[in-house]
């Protein structure tokens, strides 16, 4: 579990690329929705019961049986993260965050709508609100846009038309949506869109777990949100794999990711299992010219989902935690694992990483780089 | 030193013929137009490289449109899956892996195919 509360440990400077941000009320989307949709949807409780919005988040099969966010939040108070005002006070300024990329809530997981019409609609809207409450209220704040990725030529459109705002500095896919991997080439508008705007592809996890899009984890279902969440790094790694092998950072060669969820543990692993891709298989996927390694100078992968099942405080005594130990000890034999990773809290996730558990693990030097460098050179925000 | 493995009419195009020559297992591959005399030794984890296929390959392309070439050039490893570039050496075909399969030369005259080897003992080859 995470810290109770993340202590205010940031060292001035930081950049925080991974904020769930969300709204205090979905009332506060309707304003932004198309009028025609906005009957559609609905208002919420304007019938019996607090009916009266039709549901169009699209649902998980995993809630999280202790709440998906950190304990601090009050009952009956706003949620954390809800306003750009809330947000600065609870996180920015207690933990020196100098500038923030906001990833969305369960926001990100509407373009997987069955209704390809109303997630158009839906993700236009969610747009307009984060560029009108957020990016435009606070100099730090900036964020991705959303794209309608079941129809990646909306989704080309929609980034012509947010992409070129200063305050966004990527494009966020959460789900493969059409059931087929994100290296399929049905995707492609949305790469080329992403690489004519020079904005990173931030790919979030989450995709695999939801009811509404016909995809699902290797191997089969979960049954508990416990299994889910100790196997969530590896539906990302199935999307950077689908896209490599099927061509898509050799056909684009500007285009970049940022793998947010997955941790930092699975790159070993993926570099020294994609060898047998780039020797014994190539005969299939001739297309893949380059080693692992040299795939992954257009990846970046987060600190948020980094692999601290056991926190040990603030204290730094691992003498009790098998699971930190091997952690830091990946990281000691893996140097170059610091170079594709960077800092983003989760805020205000359940398993929130702080400043500080990034400096334990990765030691000063190479933290500071993490914490800031790493985000800075990688999204298209001002240098 | 030149052993006789065959003469030229006993090899047909893309076939490898498996001999014995100073206790080495070595292949001897007629593309149709070239012959080739392979250590039949894998480098990657010592298989029978050659108890593989010959064929071509594709080249390194686009994704979704492969260029198939070095058509009976291309030896591939029966264990897992590596080919090798006989035009090129025995270098691995179009991947970072750095071993290469070991070549002999390969004479023909007067109808005869030879291999020239090292002698270890003062015997002639021994076909099967």
């Amino acid at each position: 579990m995470a810290d109770p509360q993340l202590p205010p440990s940031g060292t001035s400077g930081t950049i925080d690329a991974c904020i769930h941000h969300t709204w205090g009320d979905v009332v506060e989307l309707l304003e932004y929705l198309e009028h025609s949709w906005r009957g559609y949807v609905g208002v919420p409780r304007s019938l019996p019961r607090n009916a009266g919005m039709r549901e169009w988040v699209p649902r998980g099969r995993y809630p999280n049986p202790f709440g998906d966010h950190l304990p601090a939040a009050k009952a009956g108070a706003p949620a954390p993260a809800s306003s750009a005002e809330a947000l600065a006070d609870e996180h920015l300024e207690p933990n020196g965050i100098r500038r923030a990329l906001l990833l969305f809530d369960r926001q990100m997981f509407v373009p997987g709508n069955p209704n390809p019409y109303l997630a158009t609609a839906l993700v236009r809207a969610i747009n307009d609100w984060n560029l009108d409450r957020w990016l435009n209220r606070d100099e730090r704040l900036y964020g991705v846009a959303l794209v309608p990725s079941q129809t990646p030529e909306l989704a080309a459109c929609e980034i012509a038309r947010v992409g070129p705002h200063p305050k966004i500095a990527g494009v966020l896919l959460a789900a493969p949506v059409l059931g087929k991997s994100l290296g399929h080439p049905v995707y492609e508008p949305i790469y080329r869109a992403a690489v004519e705007h020079d904005l990173p592809i931030v790919l979030h996890r989450g995709g695999d777990e939801l009811l509404d899009i016909p995809a699902g984890p290797a191997g089969g279902w979960p049954m508990t949100f416990a299994e889910y969440w100790c196997l969530a790094p590896l539906a990302l790694v199935t999307q950077l794999l689908s896209l490599i092998a099927n061509g898509m950072l050799d056909k684009y060669p500007k285009l970049r990711f940022y793998i947010v969820g997955a941790g930092i543990c699975w790159i070993p692993a993926f570099v020294s299992r994609f060898d047998l891709i780039a020797r014994a298989l190539r005969r299939e996927v001739p297309w893949v010219r380059r080693s692992a390694t040299d795939y992954l100078e257009q990846v970046r992968t987060s600190t948020y989902g980094i692999e601290l099942g056991g926190s040990d405080g603030d204290t730094g005594d691992t003498s009790d935690n098998h699971g930190n130990e091997i952690v830091a000890r990946i990281i000691d034999a893996n140097p170059r694992l610091a170079d594709w990773t960077i800092y983003g809290s989760g805020f205000p996730s359940w398993d929130a990483v702080s400043a500080a558990q990034v400096t334990r693990l990765f030691g000063d030097e190479t933290s500071a780089r993490i914490l800031r460098d790493g985000a800075f050179e990688w999204f298209r925000w001002p240098q | 030193m030149r052993y006789l493995v065959g003469r030229v009419a006993d090899f047909k195009p893309c076939e490898i013929r498996v001999i014995e020559i100073e206790g080495q297992s070595i292949g001897i591959i007629y593309t149709g137009e070239e012959y080739f005399a392979v250590l039949n030794i894998c480098p990657h984890e010592l298989a029978p490289v050659c108890a593989g296929t010959l064929s071509g390959t594709v080249l390194p392309c686009q994704p979704g449109e492969p260029v198939y070439s070095r058509e009976s050039r291309i030896l591939r490893c029966p264990w897992h899956g590596y080919e090798f570039d006989l035009g090129n050496d025995g270098r691995a075909a179009f991947t970072s892996f750095r071993g290469r399969l070991r070549l002999f030369p390969v004479i023909v005259e007067d109808n005869c195919v030879f291999v020239e080897m090292r002698a270890r003992r003062q015997r002639p080859a021994k076909g099967d």
